[in-house]
């Protein structure tokens, strides 16, 4: 596949086509640049679901139509703004899988650090090279699976894990207020007063020139970092979406994800935040918190005497279960058995309130235990699980959906919406819940003011005939009775996004060998 | 206010120097490549000057900062760390003869000091607007507490400077008229018309209407979203906080004769003159006469120099160079050991003498440097009178124990010589490279590198009580130190009679203090002394002290951004010839100001630096 995209005027580009010209037009050349790199206030929002969105190629073309699947059938609504990617190749298995492992296991000169690691020691990931490389403001990154939730400051610093509850209260104590009908009056007035002056700062300092300039970027720099400290931090100006979210008052999945959604648009608004990652039914492994008594804790998998995942959880009171089995294998059944285990615990002395209040009637499956029907049935479900199953899905996707369009009412501060402004990338790391990576689909919605072109479907072509991940995946999908897998790379997909967010020169991502070959979105 | 005369000094602090003096311009030329040691250069200049000096255009000077030698354990030192600089010697003033050139000073901005922003604020709203206002001002750097090139708006100047226009935003939304009834409907019209009103004080020129419209919407949308006072206070608060109020600039325009020029505007030199005379913002009339270019006329500049001079906001400019320049204000801070009983009011007593000292006598007495520094009074309050071993106050005749004369000048206020001083002991080696550097404008080198103090520091054998000057006997002694030593330790050693508090004493752990030593070749003064007080005496007499004082107005004033643009002011005949009017004018130090005028870059600056 060819990368048709179309790149930013750079500095360089341009004196390689303009020659002698170029030096006498230096300055203006300068400004191009320069104005592009103020004009641009572009979010990305990355929602992740652990096993997909349905599984493999969800979207075809019938008579011209794009037609989706049941489980992103929601989205048919806002198709004129989405682009389908029926499938790109994980550089490596979902972040579940220890690196010793995915080094053993994996074809030479795939980077196993090159996905989006969910869990972060894991290696870097696409949001933290956006934020590092295009010194953003912070990234929000949410884990909405009954546990942590996470950011990272405007100077990349990680703010220290805490539950989508809190990071809710966080936001509004940012904000400087305590209900969205109550905005804290002084707080209203610093925020106001830092913003302004940083505007005038800027142009103030356009004017001057080495050392005297420098004076101004000390300054500036000096009051983001006071502007952190104090929480009134923001990228920029904030739009008249920057008002505070409700108080979260109840705890779960549905109440989780909602405020993960509300937390991400009054961010974006604020300009706290231009990335946002919510990562839904992830396993929340090696994962420190504290619990209610101030006793620090950690997820932590238990692995057999041979060091092999037992697939259970040690050293917790959590141990044995997490939301992930239930969200992302529709498991169902689980959560009863989550109950259990609450209850247990608040037998034998503790009183983790989480466990008290546990919502087991919002925890909801969410894709295929092992990808084929067979599985619901070998797991001996008393109901008709596929239905569950589609049934479940749809409902996650009409969540997003429905998220989606209040981007669509939610002004910006340059006058268009967070819409417009802002490229969601729906998706995950396998493509259902039996773990495989080898076509993950994709939807990519909104950013026109990025110049992303959606009603359109990428279907990258495909290689059958091998396996290239022994024992994993159930697919089988060609002749040959095996998985095909896509020729394109999750890191083409980050490659065109990362572009579109205005990262000048950004050829490979996750490819230990060449550039990558980045995904046509404009 | 108490009149508080010291003893009387004696005939002897007084006599005349043993050696003939040479020709002052000569000697205070004589410079050193390496402390102590002379060079033998080529001699360019004229015979006056001795064989071994070499002449002004070999002297290479750089940054002075007292605070720049290796510091001796416990020793505070003010501000953040300084520039590392090389040292050699620092000519004072060129003589006529011998000065080159003028030399403009390059446009900059210059952030407000904390002061500034204070009299600012007081000179707009009222002083009452300053309640509950609470700004340090910004760390000393290049000798002085205004240089513009180092002063840098840090956080925790962003955090007092936030702030304090909260209390400042409440007090005048509350205590102004205008903004009062806007604040009961704050609507556009009325917060427009108190913007152009006060934003053309405080950013001391016209607002554009763009600029004002800006300020406006925003306050408007935040009292909609708030209320009303909400947005009256946001108009002050971001009024304060712009940068056009934070920085003076100096745009200028093109010069239309000379292109390397820029001709600064009329509102530029207003802020330039205001903000030196009175620390302060232009009045209406200054702005007035900026706006119908007086300032580009000699005799009109002049004539608003000397109204400005005659203002009571005058004062203010001389505290504030006088306490950038030796920096008693220290006293106010600095660590000081609980049994020195220097409680938070005696402090605050001792710094008001040194500023009550000078504000009176250069304001209100027309003193000039010598009467300054050879003054056997000072000013203060019954505590500092006691302090200082009084019994009673006012009348201070008698004050003293000793048989001999303890102080002379402001270099013996407490204020200076604790502020110059440990926690518990004196600050041996700190007070003699101050009063070199900082007093005398006598360039020292810093330390040799990977030098250990504490190993330099160890105690010579000696008999008998060991005194802190016997501590430093080894730094003369070795090769590596000696050639900075034998010129910092006798000055050190000269106040030596003051402790860590700035009280008098003539013992020492049971020894007998010898404040005896001798001086470099420096000016018309002495090189030699008896004692710490003779020495303050001859230093206060000396036309060395008014020349090194003079260059410092000038660096507080112009506020120079590099050691090179000192060095090509202070050897240019700018000021070679405004000092030789300040001189046989009298030397009338409330008459400083006038010397400004005298320099080209007070409407013109180098062209290079800003866009």
């Amino acid at each position: 596949m060819k990368d048709f995209s179309i790149s930013p005027l750079t500095r360089r580009s341009a004196i390689r086509g303009m020659g002698l010209g170029a030096i006498l037009l230096h300055p203006l050349i300068h400004a191009v640049r320069a104005s592009g790199q103020t004009a641009k206030k572009t979010r990305l929002l990355i929602i992740w679901a652990d096993h997909g969105i349905g599984g493999r190629d969800p979207a075809s073309t019938v008579n011209g139509q794009i037609q989706l699947k049941e489980c992103i059938s929601p989205f048919d609504e806002i198709k004129s703004n989405c682009v389908f990617v029926n499938g790109v190749r994980m550089h490596s298995r979902a972040s579940h899988f220890p690196k010793d492992w995915l080094t053993a296991n994996l074809p030479n000169g795939l980077d196993v650090d090159a996905h989006l690691g969910t869990v972060r020691p894991l290696g870097p990931s696409i949001d933290a090279l956006l934020h590092s490389r295009l010194n953003l403001p912070g990234v929000a990154r949410l884990w909405v699976n009954g546990g942590q939730a996470m950011s990272f400051d405007e100077n990349r610093n990680e703010l220290p894990p805490t539950d989508v509850s809190n990071f809710n209260s966080q936001l509004r104590a940012r904000i400087g207020n305590v209900s969205s009908t109550n905005i804290d009056p002084v707080l209203a007035r610093k925020k106001a007063m830092i913003d302004l002056a940083r505007e005038e700062l800027q142009l103030f300092g356009a004017r001057l020139n080495g050392e005297e300039k420098s004076k101004i970027d000390f300054h500036l720099s000096q009051m983001n970092t006071l502007a952190t400290e104090t929480g009134l931090n923001g990228g920029g100006q904030a739009g008249p979406g920057c008002i505070a979210p409700a108080v979260q008052t109840l705890k779960g999945f549905d109440a989780d994800l909602a405020s993960a959604f509300e937390s991400i648009r009054v961010g974006f608004s604020c300009d706290y935040h231009r990335i946002g990652v919510i990562t839904m039914g992830e396993s929340a492994n090696n994962i420190p918190y504290i619990d209610s008594k101030g006793v620090a804790r950690i997820f932590q998998r238990e692995l057999d005497a041979n060091g092999n995942d037992k697939g259970t959880y040690k050293n917790d009171w959590k141990s044995g279960f997490d939301y992930h089995q239930t969200i992302a294998h529709s498991f169902l059944a689980r959560a009863n058995s989550m109950h259990q285990t609450c209850a247990t615990y608040i037998t034998s002395g503790g009183d983790e309130p989480s466990c008290l209040n546990f919502p087991t009637s919002k925890i909801e499956g969410f894709s295929y235990f092992d990808g084929t029907p067979e599985s619901f049935i070998r797991r001996e479900f008393s109901f008709d699980a596929q239905a569950v199953y589609k049934s479940q899905c749809n409902q996650y996707s009409r969540k997003v959906v429905d998220f989606i369009k209040t981007l669509q009412t939610t002004l910006d501060a340059d006058g268009s919406t967070l819409f417009d402004n802002t490229i969601v990338v729906y998706g995950g790391s396998m493509e259902d819940g039996d773990h495989s990576t080898d076509a993950l689909p994709f939807v990519i919605v909104g950013g026109a003011n990025t110049g992303l072109k959606g009603n359109r479907i990428i279907t990258p072509p495909r290689t059958s005939g091998e396996m290239l991940l022994k024992n994993l995946g159930t697919n089988k999908d060609d002749n040959f009775g095996y998985n095909s897998y896509s020729n394109a790379l999750m890191g083409d997909l980050w490659v065109a996004i990362g572009r579109l967010m205005g990262m000048q020169n950004f050829n490979s991502f996750g490819h230990a060998v060449s550039n990558s070959t980045p995904l046509i979105l404009s | 206010m108490h009149i508080i005369p010291l003893k009387p000094q004696k005939n002897e602090l007084f006599r005349p120097h043993k050696r003939s003096l040479t020709p002052f311009f000569a000697l205070f030329f004589v410079a050193t490549t390496a402390c102590g040691q002379l060079n033998n250069g080529n001699s360019k200049i004229s015979l006056q000057i001795p064989p071994s000096a070499p002449t002004s255009e070999k002297l290479k000077t750089t940054a002075v900062d007292t605070n720049n030698m290796h510091t001796e354990v416990g020793a505070e030192t003010k501000g953040t760390p300084q520039l590392s600089v090389a040292n050699t010697r620092e000519a004072i003033i060129a003589p006529p003869a011998t000065c080159q050139g003028t030399e403009l000073l390059p446009r900059k901005i210059w952030l407000l000091s904390a002061d500034q922003v204070s009299n600012a604020i007081e000179d707009t709203f009222g002083a009452t607007a300053l309640t509950g206002f609470s700004m340090p001002n910004l760390s000393v750097n290049f000798g002085h507490a205004n240089t513009a090139s180092t002063l840098l708006s840090d956080k925790n100047f962003l955090q007092s400077l936030f702030d304090s226009t909260e209390k400042v935003a409440e007090n005048v939304a509350s205590q102004n008229v205008e903004l009062k009834s806007c604040a009961q409907n704050f609507v556009a019209p009325c917060a427009s018309s108190f913007v152009f009103k006060y934003g053309k004080i405080l950013w001391r020129r016209d607002l554009l209407q763009a600029e004002v419209n800006k300020l406006v919407d925003k306050s408007v949308a935040l009292a909609t979203q708030t209320d009303g006072l909400n947005g009256a206070k946001s108009i002050v608060q971001f009024l304060l906080t712009a940068p056009e109020f934070l920085y003076r600039s100096e745009w200028g325009t093109d010069d239309a004769k000379d292109p390397t020029k820029v001709k600064l505007a009329g509102s530029e030199i207003a802020t330039f003159l205001a903000m030196t005379i009175w620390r302060s913002v232009p009045d209406e009339p200054l702005l007035a006469a900026a706006k119908a270019g007086d300032l580009y006329d000699q005799v009109l500049l002049k004539k608003q120099i000397e109204r400005m001079i005659a203002s009571p906001k005058a004062k203010r400019s001389v505290n504030s160079f006088f306490e950038s320049w030796l920096q008693y204000d220290r006293v106010k801070t600095i660590p000081k050991a609980a049994e020195l009983n220097m409680t938070p009011d005696l402090r605050n007593a001792l710094y008001k003498e040194s500023k009550d000292f000078f504000e009176s006598l250069i304001v209100d007495k027309k003193s000039t440097t010598k009467d300054l520094f050879t003054a056997n009074f000072t000013y203060g309050d019954a505590q500092v009178a006691k302090w200082y071993g009084a019994e009673q106050s006012p009348i201070m005749n008698g004050v003293f124990t000793t048989p001999k004369a303890e102080r002379v000048g402001p270099l013996s206020h407490a204020a200076f010589l604790a502020s110059q001083s440990k926690p518990l002991q004196t600050s041996f080696i700190h007070r003699g490279v101050f009063l070199l550097r900082q007093v005398l404008c006598k360039d020292i080198p810093p330390p040799p590198p990977g030098i250990n103090s504490a190993t330099m520091s160890a105690l010579t054998p000696k008999q008998g009580p060991i005194l802190t000057r016997d501590t430093f006997v080894s730094h003369s002694a070795n090769p590596t130190c000696a050639g900075c030593h034998k010129l910092i330790d006798p000055v050190a050693a000269a106040l030596e009679n003051y402790d860590a508090a700035g009280k008098f004493r003539l013992q020492e752990n049971g020894g007998t203090i010898d404040s005896s030593g001798q001086l470099p070749d420096l000016g018309d003064l002495p090189s030699k002394f008896e004692n710490g007080v003779s020495l303050l005496a001859s230093i206060g007499a000396s036309e060395h002290l008014q020349q090194c004082l003079y260059t410092n107005y000038l660096r507080h004033s112009f506020g120079f951004s590099s050691q090179e643009q000192r060095d090509k002011l202070k050897n240019g005949c700018e000021i070679s010839n405004s000092y030789q009017k300040f001189k046989s004018s009298g030397g009338i130090l409330n008459n400083l100001p006038q010397a400004l005028a005298d320099f080209e870059s007070i409407i013109f600056r180098k062209k290079e630096l800003l866009k």
